[in-house]
């Protein structure tokens, strides 16, 4: 290695949540959820295809002369972490650090309001992350349609790129339900400065679990990505050249492998992706044509040439990253509309909302 | 997993109750639905909805019929409308079934020019089901009338191809075993109606596995004595038009007995109530539509006014038509009369 080209190497940052986008946690009941406690790593699984993905995302940094970092960051207790730490271990992915919600110390301090609230935590370990840091370079979230990931991800984003000030992120926040004073902690914390310049949000990946409809997105504009699959994350990052042939086919042979997608499934998601307006022809083609030289799930000549004779015009609907509307934008508070239709043009949720 | 064509461009609540009912059926296992329709316009609606993308493709496709559009010179005037194009998936295999609400003209005219007929179909029938009276726990609250217009006039023949074919969709998606048939006619005698209609009478009495219960008149329709009741295209049409109509007619007189006092008004609004329900037949719980009889494939036309609970019924039907074989099953019962 060169001396010094390491420090000169830019960085880049996947952080990841774990549950429901990492991991398959099941905490839709109660007796589900009195299980996780006692689960151990062999009794976790991951949803098919994110390993082989965080794998791919680091490789590819790698080669392109980027360092990367992975990182989790889950409302999950720390006393849980030894066996976190082992099913990441078995699955291969090599992390840089993981931050765990440490719910004890917070019953102890009486803070019984933190206990449920996963906004204003998650959104203070991101606040942290950057404040006072020198180099922590571009940054790719992933989280899911559970919680807050969508909202809490995306207030971050525009606080790193200066479009939304600590006043502004109060304000969103107080109206988004978040407890005030907790609110008000926040807003005076993204008051600091960002030490650096070359921070910022590539891209945001919303694996959609519940099945939430791509209309109550929308208000987040086009950084924010909801996928159906870890696959469709995976043709969108290789489409950005952030992950390599290999890392497309090792994601799509795995989802295809674990959660029985057949070909026709995976070819169906990329033209999901495709009419959505998130993938180009090209990229489409090339993503068809490597997944047809690796055989994935049965992909053959014949599938690949049918696809291609599809017509489907393009169109660029995609709203341009930067072009959060915040008054659309669904407050967290709304669990109980969670994969409910919603109408073509919601309604805006926050009438007099700025930021 | 069969794969259902949707023409998404048909019907009053196009594209809307269609690519809803898409997205619904999309979250259940099993079915993989094709939308033919403007690709913007249905990925928009889509998104309006919880789906699975796994199990839903987009046909692009901005040309449709109109319910009341001359269709052949909609045929030759437009590109190719979107029943056309749902009609051209199934001939070229890949999508196993058809569902529409569109215009039927159209969809007789699309399946017609790009399908093959079944050995021995001259004509393609076109079904219609209607309400009828239930004399039984668990009988079909649906009755079958075929043709309804895909074929103005018929031959003896082309009457017990119905017969035969609208038996094995019965068996299959009623459940019934012996399915009953009857010839729509204008009197109970043998040789009542005409030539061609006592020829029929002749041959859906001597054709073994058909259970003919012999000529039905008008009054008995809606009666319950067949499941199947087959007559000429032109005769159907009257019949399923004069049956929808009925409603209209009932409200007609309801405005004017409201006029008549107070007495006849409450005499008179229940009865019109009763009777507005006959509209709401593509709301029905288990209304999904009737098939085109005569081809090798599963073809179902709904109601105009049919919303999402009729396009999801319909997509299921059709799927489980698709997996039970019925096609194969309405060939084989087609070459054993040829034989």
């Amino acid at each position: 290695m060169i001396p010094g080209r390491r420090q000169q190497a830019s960085v880049v940052t996947f952080r990841w949540d774990l549950d429901k986008t990492y991991l398959k946690t099941q905490f839709e009941s109660f007796s589900k959820l009195v299980r996780i406690p006692f689960e151990r790593a062999a009794d976790k699984t991951h949803l098919p295809g994110v390993p082989e993905l965080v794998r791919g995302l680091r490789r590819t940094a790698v080669a392109r002369g980027e360092q990367p970092r992975v990182l989790f960051l889950t409302a999950t207790p720390p006393q849980l972490a030894s066996a976190i730490r082992e099913k990441l271990e078995a699955d291969g992915v090599e992390i840089d650090g993981i931050v765990f919600k440490d719910q004890l110390h917070r019953l102890v301090r009486g803070r019984l309001r933190e206990l449920r609230d996963h906004v204003a935590y998650k959104l203070e370990v991101l606040l942290e992350s950057r404040i006072g840091r020198a180099v922590q370079g571009v940054e790719l979230l992933f989280g899911d349609d559970w919680e807050s990931d969508a909202f809490v991800y995306t207030i971050y984003a525009e606080w790193l790129a200066g479009r939304l000030d600590g006043q502004s992120m109060g304000r969103v926040l107080s109206r988004m339900g978040v407890p005030a004073e907790l609110a008000l902690a926040l807003a005076a914390r993204a008051a600091m400065p960002v030490a650096d310049p070359e921070a910022a949000i590539e891209r945001i990946y919303i694996h959609l679990e519940r099945r939430t409809p791509l209309a109550g997105f929308r208000a987040y504009g086009g950084r924010l990505l909801p996928t159906f699959s870890p696959f469709q994350a995976a043709l969108d990052l290789f489409a950005r050249k952030r992950l390599d042939d290999v890392g497309l086919v090792e994601v799509a042979a795995a989802v295809a492998a674990g959660d029985g997608t057949t070909a026709r499934g995976l070819m169906n998601l990329i033209d999901d992706l495709v009419r959505r307006g998130h993938l180009d022809r090209g990229w489409r083609a090339r993503s068809v044509v490597r997944l047809c030289a690796a055989g994935v799930a049965g992909l053959g000549r014949a599938d690949w040439r049918e696809r291609f004779r599809a017509r489907l015009p393009l169109r660029s609907r995609v709203a341009p990253e930067g072009q959060v509307d915040w008054q659309a934008v669904p407050s967290p508070r709304d669990e109980h509309r969670r994969g409910e239709s919603v109408p073509a043009d919601a309604p805006p949720a926050l009438p007099d909302a700025k930021g | 997993m069969p794969r259902i064509v949707l023409d998404t461009q048909g019907g009053e609540f196009a594209p809307a109750a269609a690519v809803e009912a898409a997205a619904r059926v999309s979250l259940e296992n099993g079915i993989e639905v094709v939308l033919v329709g403007h690709v913007d316009q249905v990925q928009a609606l889509l998104e309006g909805h919880a789906y699975d993308p796994q199990r839903i493709l987009v046909r692009h496709c901005a040309a449709a019929v109109g319910e009341f559009e001359e269709v052949r010179r909609v045929w030759h005037s437009r590109r190719e409308p979107s029943v056309a194009v749902a009609a051209g998936l199934l001939a070229t295999g890949e999508a196993d079934a058809l569902v529409t609400a569109g215009n039927p003209e159209a969809t007789v005219l699309a399946v017609a020019q790009q399908l093959d007929r079944l050995p021995g179909v001259e004509r393609l029938g076109l079904a219609s089901v209607y309400p009828r009276e239930i004399d039984e726990a668990g009988q079909d609250p649906f009755a079958m009338l075929v043709d309804v217009g895909a074929a103005v006039r018929c031959t003896a023949q082309d009457l017990l191809a119905f017969a035969t074919l609208g038996a094995v969709w019965a068996q299959h998606v009623s459940g019934l075993a012996t399915p009953r048939i009857g010839l729509l006619n204008a009197g109970l005698r043998e040789d009542a109606g005409g030539e061609m209609l006592a020829a029929a009478h002749r041959l859906l009495r001597g054709r073994p596995g058909l259970h003919f219960v012999g000529n039905i008149e008008g009054s008995e329709i809606t009666r319950g004595k067949a499941d199947i009741v087959v007559c000429e295209g032109l005769v159907g049409n009257v019949v399923i038009k004069l049956l929808e109509s009925i409603e209209e007619v009932a409200a007609a007189v309801g405005r004017h007995g409201g006029s008549e006092g107070w007495r006849a008004r409450l005499g008179i609004r229940p009865l019109a109530q009763q009777i507005a329900r006959l509209k709401e037949i593509p709301e029905r719980p288990g209304y999904a539509g009737a098939p085109v009889l005569g081809i090798g494939h599963v073809c179902l036309q709904l109601h105009p006014r049919a919303r999402v609970g009729a396009f999801i019924n319909a997509i299921k039907l059709a799927a489980k038509a698709v997996r039970d074989g019925v096609p194969a099953e309405m060939r084989a019962a087609m070459a054993g009369r040829a034989g």
